[in-house]
């Protein structure tokens, strides 16, 4: 494997790092340290000691402070005289059982330290088809701490794990030992996060005290990044860490709290922004995944299937989301969602970000924990999967920052040193990332071709470019195949107002799904769209829907430009709301335009609004004095109000001619119809 | 290496003094010069850490003397007396036991036993058997006892091993070898304390592994024990636990295997007793916490026990101080509180051992009781009653009531009709994560 900057598998394996290499980087979590080792250093055991729990999230720095602890422990003058520190981890020795934590102790102190203990651990063997043999084997070690006038310091690293596989009549047992011994202090590491079903009604977890690992706050991040980037400064640029931390301390924040704090992920994260061209960081990433991945998952199986169900729907969308959203997906009642959450909140699984009003979000706590999920749950043809690094780098870059990113990344993939994976992951991310369309474009291309060289997998999960899609919706709208057309809009990454104005129209006229064709318009409007609002208002009409929306909009537009289709659209709207007076204020201005005048499609739907809202005077006025001859053109209107006016003008109407009757007739039902849908 | 400091980092460099003893500083000229080991961080703050003891039972320095407790409590031993330590939890009883045992009286021999993980009448005295053994071994004085292994029990030895006597345990009634042990001791006038801790708790691990009748028949027996004169004018017993041994044993009916015990109640801390707990925790750390401040972080606490004062001491330190002399507000204490609510681990057992001990109706009807008190702050006995009738165990939940009382739950000290939680803390976590 290629050496990367930080080193960053032994950073992730702190046992990995060498003795000097760890004591310079540890730099945070200092006030831990010194609350144990304090305690260490000045109690010389000659009653039972404190004995100690460090608890956090997975990467938050347990093994690291333990080491550190360890070595400090080992350094310590005043403690070599008696005290010898033992570190251990639970992963590695599978202690399952009390009796093996003494024989495994007893081992260690073989080897560290032959002189004094050799011959323990066969000793005890002797006893092994003994009934008592836990208690023989701890009164042997306890005999030979004693006879040579030394005390241990246990350090244990997933000690809770260990706990969990004991026998309770073991805990207690230990517990019983640890209350009355003055030879051993356990100094334990355990992770909080997805430890859900560990009892902590235990009595053991009263019994020590609780270090809490949180978050590390921004000074502390960046205390953390300026050591690494100082011990590793043979492979790494250090002023390229200080002119960030310098220049832009607001990037490290959004690191930060994107990270939730937690050392490793924040490390990981930071290595791969800092624009690792051959990608020995996506890598190392996949290295840490795999290595997770056992136990991630074996906490995700032991989740019933709706909290399953729940997990999955927040860590998909990766940004916090609320309940509503939750119950959506899931199709579990909302009330059923908020009891879910709130016991996953309760296991630390989720965190609860409130807000200003009483619906809260919900997150994914441990970050790192959701990068796993996106990455083996994600969909693969799912930007899911990297939606986590495109938040990244909207949050790290600039606008312009993204562009040089993406051109760096088409020049390595020119040159062809560069994992597959992370050529992959990367275009995927950043062509999420709102790049310019052609960038976009070339960077998929180029990606293509490389992975095509290559005969890699990812060939056929690499998503097409913008351009690509547009153009393949274009021909498919083009034959008339307007689900697919549809498709291709929805699947283009960065999309504009104009994609917008395409989807609501399809989802309109084609699809005739009113509340889609809204939103879309919608996001067209925001997206600074001209006709957008327009379209909207038409649509709205159109639909019999939201009419004090539509009144809102087609003012506004009509405020900002008078123009024949503003003025048409805010009448329509007036009369819709009833607002008559200002709605033929409106209308008569609309009818001084001769262009407008002469659209069909324009003059009929408001000539039979304006006879459904009962506007027959009025309208009899406009066909009479209209200086564009309008009752001509448009007669069978003509005739349908003159029905409307029978009383009045009894003879008008017999003047229809009988190859107009039908028409009107059919205008004068749908007058009907509108008198009560545009009520 | 050599570092010229500025005059203004006079103050920091003291602290570094107390924390360190790797720099040397010397004043040449008008400057200072601070020599410092490189593995010392400059800019580190020095972090002298509270002197909370969490969770195990504070011995030595870390034990908070309370001279009229003890003073009683021998009183009673001297009268000859077998002692049931009662308390609520997390009061200090095994802190109490650790104090007698480093302190004793002129001729009184005490030793601590601790018997959690027991589950069988024959462990528990086999346990009880080697423990005195290996104590009385390593007082020369009662050297006897060698030649009483010897002479006794070498016939049934299967194997001797280095550490303590293995003996076929199938073929042995520990309870006897027990009786034979006290009986041919020789005191020579001492008197043996045999204190045991957790006793309470070997009884519902005996009830849950072997049944009620099987616990039964062990309390009858530690009864018997004590009763034998040949056996009490030798020893005498201390029992104590995190549960309570009168509630369980009520249960099992059985309330004569304890009635020769004398019931001491361990209270809580004194006012003055709280304060001067407090303080010491601080002591060396340079915290500043005026008089009123203590006042006002009781009068929150309500319920003065070591465990609570320490975890508020122990969050306390957990905050990040802006100013370097650490003077401690209300707003500390304050913020203290509320984050000593988010450790799960401290409080968790409070409902999770409810679950344990209580099934059914009697699960769910100490729940909503408790629920109820964290929201209303106070409950009255007819509103219990009438709780305890929805259930449909008007006639059995005093126990549960006297259970919650004992455990330190709730309380109707003010009051007999009214009862209200010990704890304002637990009161708090209670209602933010069971209640709610």
């Amino acid at each position: 494997m290629l050496q990367t900057k930080f080193n960053f598998p032994a950073i992730y394996n702190p046992a990995n790092q060498t003795k000097e290499e760890l004591i310079a980087n540890f730099v945070v979590r200092l006030k831990e340290f010194h609350s144990i080792f304090d305690v260490i250093k000045k109690d010389e055991m000659k009653k039972p000691p404190q004995h100690f729990i460090i608890q956090g999230p997975r990467g938050s720095g347990k093994t690291t402070l333990l080491l550190r602890l360890y070595f400090a422990a080992a350094d310590e003058q005043k403690l070599k005289r008696f005290l010898i520190p033992v570190i251990f981890d639970e992963e590695q020795y599978g202690i399952r059982s009390l009796f093996k934590l003494w024989e495994e102790i007893a081992l260690y102190l073989e080897e560290e330290h032959e002189t004094l203990f050799l011959g323990l651990y066969d000793e005890m063997q002797k006893y092994l088809e003994k009934k008592d043999y836990e208690e023989t084997c701890y009164n042997l070690l306890k005999r030979r701490l004693t006879e040579n006038k030394k005390k241990l310091v246990l350090f244990i690293d997933n000690f809770g794990d260990m706990l969990a596989k004991f026998r309770k009549k073991e805990r207690q047992r230990l517990r019983e030992v640890l209350i009355q011994c003055s030879d051993i202090r356990i100094v334990g590491g355990s992770s909080v996060v997805l430890e859900f079903n560990y009892d902590y009604s235990e009595p053991f977890f009263e019994f020590f005290k609780v270090l809490p690992l949180d978050g590390l706050n921004q000074k502390e991040t960046v205390e953390l990044l300026l050591q690494l980037s100082e011990t590793y400064k043979t492979s790494y640029k250090t002023n390229i860490v200080k002119g960030i931390v310098e220049n832009n301390p607001g990037r490290i924040e959004a690191l930060r709290r994107l990270t939730s704090g937690v050392p490793r992920t924040i490390i990981l994260l930071f290595e791969i922004f800092l624009d690792n061209e051959k990608g020995d960081s996506f890598h190392d990433l996949e290295i840490i995944l795999d290595r997770v991945t056992p136990l991630y998952k074996h906490r995700m199986d032991g989740l019933p299937p709706q909290k399953q169900d729940i997990v999955d729907a927040i860590a998909l969308n990766w940004d916090a989301v609320g309940v509503k959203e939750i119950a959506r997906k899931t199709r579990i009642p909302g009330k059923s969602v908020s009891a879910q959450l709130n016991e996953l909140e309760k296991n630390r699984i989720i965190i609860k970000i409130p807000t200003s009003t009483k619906n809260n979000l919900y997150q994914v706590a441990e970050r790192f924990f959701n990068i796993w999920y996106l990455m083996r749950h994600g969909r693969k043809r799912d930007r899911n999967k990297v939606l986590w690094l495109v938040r990244f780098l909207e949050s790290w870059c600039s606008e312009e920052e993204l562009i040089l990113r993406a051109l760096r990344h088409i020049k390595a993939l020119k040159i062809g040193k560069i994992f597959e994976k992370h050529a992959f992951y990367m275009t995927e991310a950043l062509a999420d990332a709102k790049i310019p369309g052609d960038i976009q474009d070339q960077l998929i291309k180029d990606t293509r071709k490389y992975l095509a060289q290559k005969n890699s997998t990812f060939i056929k999960d690499l998503s097409r470019s913008d351009k690509e899609l547009f153009m393949e919706a274009k021909k498919y709208y083009d034959n008339k195949k307007y689900h697919l057309s549809l498709k291709k809009f929805l699947d283009i990454k960065n999309k504009n107002a104009l994609i917008y104005i395409w989807l609501a129209y399809l989802y309109k006229e084609k699809v005739k799904d009113f509340n889609k064709a809204e939103q879309y318009y919608l996001m067209a409007m925001k997206k600074g769209h001209n006709r957008a609002a327009e379209n909207l208002v038409v649509l709205y009409l159109k639909g019999k829907r939201n009419k004090v929306e539509a009144l809102t909009l087609a003012r506004k537009i009509f405020e900002s430009k008078k123009h024949f289709l503003s003025t048409w659209l805010y009448s329509a709207a007036l009369l819709w709301n009833n607002e008559i007076e200002e709605a033929i204020q409106v209308f008569n201005m609309f009818m001084e335009n001769k262009e407008a005048v002469d659209i069909r499609d324009l003059i009929k739907p408001i000539f039979m609004l304006l006879l459904a809202k009962k506007q027959f005077h009025f309208t009899y006025r406009l066909f009479k004095e209209n200086k564009f001859d309008i009752r001509d053109k448009y007669k069978p209107l003509y005739y349908a109000l003159m029905h409307f006016m029978r009383d009045t003008y009894p003879d008008e109407y017999k003047k229809m001619g009988s190859e107009l009757k039908q028409t009107v007739e059919e205008i004068i039902a749908q007058v009907y119809q509108m008198a009560v849908d545009y009520q | 290496m050599l570092v010229i400091a500025n005059t203004q980092d006079i103050g920091r460099m003291e602290w570094w003094k107390n924390f360190d003893n790797n720099f040397i500083v010397k004043k040449v000229d008008n400057k200072i010069i601070v020599k410092y080991n490189l593995n010392v961080v400059f800019n580190m703050e020095v972090i002298m850490a509270v002197n909370t003891t969490i969770g195990h039972p504070a011995r030595g320095d870390e034990y908070f003397e309370r001279p009229q407790l003890t003073g009683k409590l021998w009183e009673k031993i001297q009268a000859s007396s077998s002692v049931l330590l009662t308390a609520p939890r997390r009061v200090g009883k095994s802190s109490v036991l650790f104090y007698l045992l480093d302190h004793p009286y002129n001729r009184y021999r005490l030793t601590y036993i601790d018997t959690e993980s027991v589950n069988n009448e024959d462990e528990f005295f086999k346990k009880l058997f080697y423990h005195i053994t290996d104590t009385l071994t390593k007082i020369k004085r009662y050297s006897k006892i060698a030649a009483y292994f010897t002479k006794d029990l070498a016939a049934r030895v299967d194997s001797i091993g280095k550490v303590g006597i293995s003996i076929g345990d199938s073929r042995l009634n520990y309870f006897n070898e027990f009786l034979k042990l006290i009986k041919s001791l020789a005191l020579k006038g001492d008197r043996l304390i045999i204190m045991i801790d957790e006793f309470a708790e070997t009884v519902q691990n005996i009830i849950k592994d072997e049944g009620e009748r099987e616990a039964v028949h062990f309390l009858q027996s530690n009864r018997t024990l004590r009763m034998m004169p040949e056996i009490n004018k030798k020893i005498q017993f201390i029992f104590a636990g995190s549960i309570g041994l009168e509630n369980i044993v009520a249960a099992l009916n059985a309330p004569g295997t304890i009635n020769d015990l004398y019931s001491f109640h361990i209270p809580t801390f004194t006012r003055t007793e709280a304060k001067n707990l407090a303080l010491k925790l601080i002591e060396g750390t340079g915290y500043v916490l005026e008089n009123d401040k203590i006042e006002y972080m009781l009068n929150k606490i309500e319920w003065l026990i070591p465990f609570y004062i320490q975890l508020i001491i122990d969050e306390i330190d957990k905050l990040e101080f802006k100013e370097r002399t650490k003077i401690i507000t209300e707003k500390e204490i304050d913020t203290a509180f509320f984050q000593s609510l988010e450790h799960r681990n401290y409080f968790d057992n409070w409902h999770t051992r409810l679950r344990r001990a209580y099934k059914g109706n009697d699960y769910t009807f100490t729940k909503e009781l408790l629920n109820n008190v964290s929201e209303n702050v106070t409950i009255t006995s007819g509103e219990i009653l009438d709780m305890a009738v929805k259930f449909g165990i008007e006639y059995g939940y005093v126990n549960i009531l006297n259970g919650l009382k004992y455990d330190g739950y709730i309380n109707n000290h003010d009051d007999p009709k009214v009862y209200r939680f010990n704890s304002p803390l637990l009161k708090m976590w209670w209602y933010k994560n069971v209640a709610n």
